[in-house]
């Protein structure tokens, strides 16, 4: 193991050292309330940070950067939907959420319509989001010790789900809520660093981006094929081979240590392959991504196909996904009132524009220095190798990239997290029948095992588009549940039901489709990928209609269940809903 | 009577039925607080003021001329008694005089700022640098039913043990209290609420401090039920006691008849998080509740929907922008491609700036509801 790697591992082991000892001044926690809610005794700013820690997750941290690097200005919109998304939490829900008093989103369906078999679907959504949102964060756990350390990937896995199935079992969301924040600051800071180094030699050297020519490999690069992939070439450039290569005219060809040339258009690289590149000679490009560099810099650059209907999906998916996604909801319930639910939530919003700007920066830089990426199409490790690439193995370089590693690693430990208490907290509380804290334990471990089994099962998957497909469910099923229970008087039970069901069928459909790697033809290939400008629509308007057809079953109290949900807290109406279902001491 | 020890006798002499009082009470005191042996002096006093009552014109107390106040920050115009039935705000006032004192009630607590009114009940959070009050010595003041309809209160009539007694206006205290001389100056009681007023105070005294301190502020409420008993001061504190009692007297004597019911609200509404009437009706789904209700609902819908077209449509038209305008992909400002100045920067800023204005908004308009409801 070279020299980054073992500071790496040490980066890492003291994240989760620091983040044991942050974690246990919460090991005081003792009520039920304590474990889930961090017994609202935290400050708005240690909030703030928090959700934003919690936020963060892997997709952020090297999902965007990876996919800034492969697709250019397309992939802005990545950033841009999470954090407006964001925006539409606290234009619609964040307030009245938390006047409501629901801890979870299972919760709020029954307290607005009073129905235990719409809290059992909203539950059974839940934990699939949830799921589905850990696979990609010990997936990036392990590409992280993977690539930087050269251990095999399942041990970062393994080692991560271990780590903060520890954290929640022992000191549950409020000794959360403190190792978030500090992970939130490690994680800008680990940015922010190999961010402005690589600025100043970017600037030194005097490069640009604007080029119509393909980016360029620094200096002698062997690649490793790991899974079959298209090379779109527009430079003929020169390769040393071992392995099989099928040209675009012609036959596969077998290679062992070969010098050829790669020609132009479609050439098809197998599995298993080795190629090395000289210093300065072009890089070929994965198929479906813009080629050279000029393009890459340009929207909807030749070669994608309905960009719009992508770009509008996704940007559907990310702006209405947010608010259903259940670490952010429990977090919400952290907050004292309504008022302040809002105003964190606005904290929030600056620090996560802070984070995705220095974000966007690197994954441009990145197209300068980490270019061999681009080969594969796998590009999630740009930013571990970035401080590498640019400073090269000298000790700044290699306490840069530990740095880098360190905050990776902080990416997936907080949003796992968050992503655990809120499973193991919907668990313990509807699925198990109590709330005490030996249920959440117990739930938290539940929660943590089965997607790391998935995980280990799930070979390849690439971070951000998981990601993406999860925001689109979520904003299928409980954005328009939210959003049409707190503001419309007329939403009934049974419509709500319907409407989960309708959209949370239809995207979770697409998303098993999509990942099981059949693609489509044309347009439909892209809904399959992205549902969402298909599955909101329908979910809402299945919601609106189904309950005006059943209008008779409005709940009896509907009016001041909405006038708890408006009214300001002066007026004393809200409720604390966890503290009145708990009422037992707890275990 | 003690009035006459500290001095400051000038407006009670003017007064025929003060003069009487005090020429009554002087009779039997034998002069100087000192003198003072408890509930005797007490039935005195308080039958001076009833005498002053009966004619109309005020104790020592009066607000007839601002000489008489001692050092202090406001004039006398603003010194409001708390019993006054002027009608609120009126000369910067608060408190009007309760009704004919309730029965087995302890005297109505009243504030003691010696020359200024108590311009603003502000609440509990005013905290004026006062000396501990002495409890006050007669307690047995209770124990005297001052006039007919004021039946005896429960806290024993054993005049000579020194009950102290202390009650609790209900919330605020007034302006820079000034200090008036023969004013006594109490502990502030920074746990006032609404609500205490009615209360059978049957406590204790908060004793005024002792005369040297009277230059130190003076908050209003005084009176603060749950005082620990604090030991009795020598009688000297008599003297101020004397003059809260006539005092007291002499706001009862501005009433506008005797057995006239007059509402005293002695605690400004502060809109305390607790449900009140209005929201009680809001509730209920009644007319005006539901229409307040529906409306608040429709204008903060009315707002996060503005806010969400706003951001939508301006994200939202840039794909279409990009798609349709090629040459913005090619546009550069500040060295950056035109496209990755504006997702890749500016769109954050924005999308802050709109989150921090419509929090402001819709905060403005929960409090236009609140307002109305609690009005």
């Amino acid at each position: 193991m070279t020299a980054t790697g073992i500071l790496a591992l040490v980066a890492m082991g003291l994240v989760v050292v620091a983040s044991t000892v942050i974690g246990s001044i919460g090991t005081r926690a003792r009520g039920t309330s304590d474990f889930l809610v961090a017994s609202r005794t935290v400050g708005p700013a240690a909030n703030a940070g928090a959700i934003s820690g919690e936020y963060l997750s892997a997709a952020s941290f090297l999902g965007v950067a990876g996919l800034i690097l492969r697709d250019g200005v397309d992939a802005l919109w990545y950033p841009v939907g999470y954090t407006a998304g964001y925006v539409a939490l606290v234009l619609f829900v964040a307030a009245p959420l938390r006047r409501s008093g629901a801890y979870t989103v299972p919760d709020f369906a029954e307290a607005r319509l009073r129905s235990p078999g719409l809290r059992k679907l909203c539950t059974v959504f839940v934990v699939i989001i949830g799921w589905l949102y850990l696979l990609p964060q010990l997936h990036g756990a392990g590409l992280t010790v993977e690539t930087v350390t050269g251990l095999p990937a399942w041990t970062g896995a393994v080692t991560a789900a271990v780590v903060v199935v520890g954290t929640v079992v022992l000191g549950g969301m409020r000794s959360v809520t403190f190792v978030q924040a500090f992970q939130y600051w490690l994680k800008l800071t680990a940015l922010i660093l190999p961010a402005v180094f690589a600025l100043i030699f970017f600037v030194n050297a005097d490069r640009s981006l604007d080029r119509p020519a393909p980016p360029q490999f620094l200096d002698r690069t062997t690649v490793d094929i790991r899974t079959d992939v298209q090379l779109q070439v527009q430079f003929p450039v020169s390769v040393t081979v071992t392995g099989v290569i099928t040209g675009p005219t012609g036959p596969p060809v077998v290679y062992t240590d070969d010098e050829t040339r790669l020609v132009e258009g479609l050439n098809t690289v197998q599995a298993g392959a080795k190629l090395e590149f000289a210093g300065g000679a072009p890089v070929p490009v994965v198929a479906g991504a813009p080629v050279t560099d000029a393009d890459w810099l340009t929207p909807y650059a030749a070669g994608r196909e309905y960009g719009m209907l992508g770009t509008y999906s996704l940007i559907i998916a990310t702006f209405l996904g947010t608010m259903g996604l259940p670490h952010v909801l429990v977090r919400f319930y952290t907050n004292p009132d309504g008022r302040a639910a809002r105003r964190t939530a606005v904290i929030v919003l600056a620090l996560l524009g802070a984070f995705y700007m220095v974000v966007t920066l690197l994954g441009a830089l990145s197209r300068l220095y980490t270019p061999q990426l681009l080969v594969t199409g796998e590009t999630d490790a740009a930013i571990l190798l970035l401080p590498a690439a640019v400073l090269g193995t000298g000790p700044t370089g290699v306490v840069l990239a530990g740095i880098v590693a360190a905050g990776a690693w902080a990416a997936f430990l907080s949003t796992s997290s968050g992503l655990i208490v809120s499973v193991a907290g919907v668990l313990a509380t509807d699925v198990l029948g109590s709330g005490k804290v030996r249920d959440f334990r117990l739930a938290a471990v539940v929660a943590g095992a089965v997607p790391l089994a998935l995980s280990l099962g799930v070979t390849r998957l690439d971070f951000s588009e998981a990601v993406a497909l999860v925001f689109a469910i979520s904003a299928s099923t409980f954005c328009p549940l939210l959003v049409l229970g707190i503001w419309w008087r007329g939403l009934t039970d049974v419509g709500a039901f319907v409407g989960v069901l309708v959209g949370g069928l239809l995207s979770a459909g697409a998303v098993t489709v999509a990942l099981s790697g059949f693609v489509g033809p044309g347009w439909l290939g892209v809904l399959l990928y992205r549902p969402a400008i298909v599955s909101v629509p329908a979910a809402f308007l299945a919601m609106a209609v189904v309950s005006r057809l059943t209008a008779g079953r409005t709940p009896v109290d509907v009016d001041q269940v909405m006038l708890r949900l408006h009214a300001p807290e002066r007026l004393g109406l809200s409720r604390d809903r966890l503290t009145e279902r708990v009422r037992r001491p707890t275990g | 009577m003690t009035t006459s020890t500290d001095g400051a006798r000038s407006s009670v002499s003017d007064e025929p039925g003060a003069r009487t009082a005090d020429h009554r009470v002087g009779d039997t005191g034998p002069g100087g607080p000192d003198a003072d042996t408890g509930s005797a002096w007490l039935v005195e006093e308080i039958q001076r003021r009833i005498a002053a009552k009966n004619t109309g014109t005020g104790g020592r107390h009066a607000r007839r001329s601002a000489t008489e106040r001692g050092a202090g920050a406001a004039s006398a115009s603003e010194y409001v008694p708390r019993h006054s039935v002027l009608p609120p705000g009126a000369g910067g006032r608060r408190s009007q005089r309760p009704g004919p004192p309730r029965p087995s009630q302890a005297p109505p607590p009243r504030e003691h700022s010696g020359g200024s009114a108590p311009a603003a009940w502000s609440g509990p959070s005013r905290p004026a640098p006062v000396s501990p009050a002495p409890p006050l010595r007669p307690a047995s003041l209770l124990a005297v039913p001052p006039s007919p309809d004021r039946p005896s209160p429960s806290p024993s009539g054993s005049a000579g043990a020194p009950l102290p007694v202390s009650l609790t206006p209900g919330s605020g205290f007034g302006a820079p209290p000034a200090t008036y001389p023969g004013t006594p100056t109490f502990e502030p009681r920074p746990k006032r609420r609404a609500g205490r007023v009615g209360r059978r105070a049957a406590g204790r005294v908060v004793a005024p401090p002792k005369p040297d301190s009277h230059t130190d502020v003076v908050d209003e409420v005084l009176w603060s039920a749950g005082a620990p008993p604090a030991d009795l001061s020598p009688p000297q504190g008599l003297t101020t006691l004397g003059a809260r009692l006539l005092s007291m007297e002499e706001a009862e004597t501005e009433s506008p008849a005797p057995g006239k019911r007059v509402r005293v609200v002695l605690a400004e509404r502060k809109g305390v998080a607790r449900p009140v009437r209005t929201v009680v009706d809001i509730q209920e789904g009644t007319g005006v509740g539901e229409l307040l209700r529906t409306n608040l609902i429709g204008s903060q819908l009315a707002v996060s929907l503005r806010f969400a077209i706003g951001v939508g449509l301006t994200l939202g038209a840039l794909p279409l922008l990009f798609a349709l305008v090629p040459e913005i992909g090619r546009l550069e400002v500040f060295g950056l491609r035109l496209p990755w100045l504006l997702l890749g920067v500016l769109v954050y800023p924005f999308l802050l700036v709109l989150a921090w204005w419509y929090t402001r908004t819709a905060e403005r308009l929960e409090q236009n509801f609140a307002d109305h409801v609690q009005d």
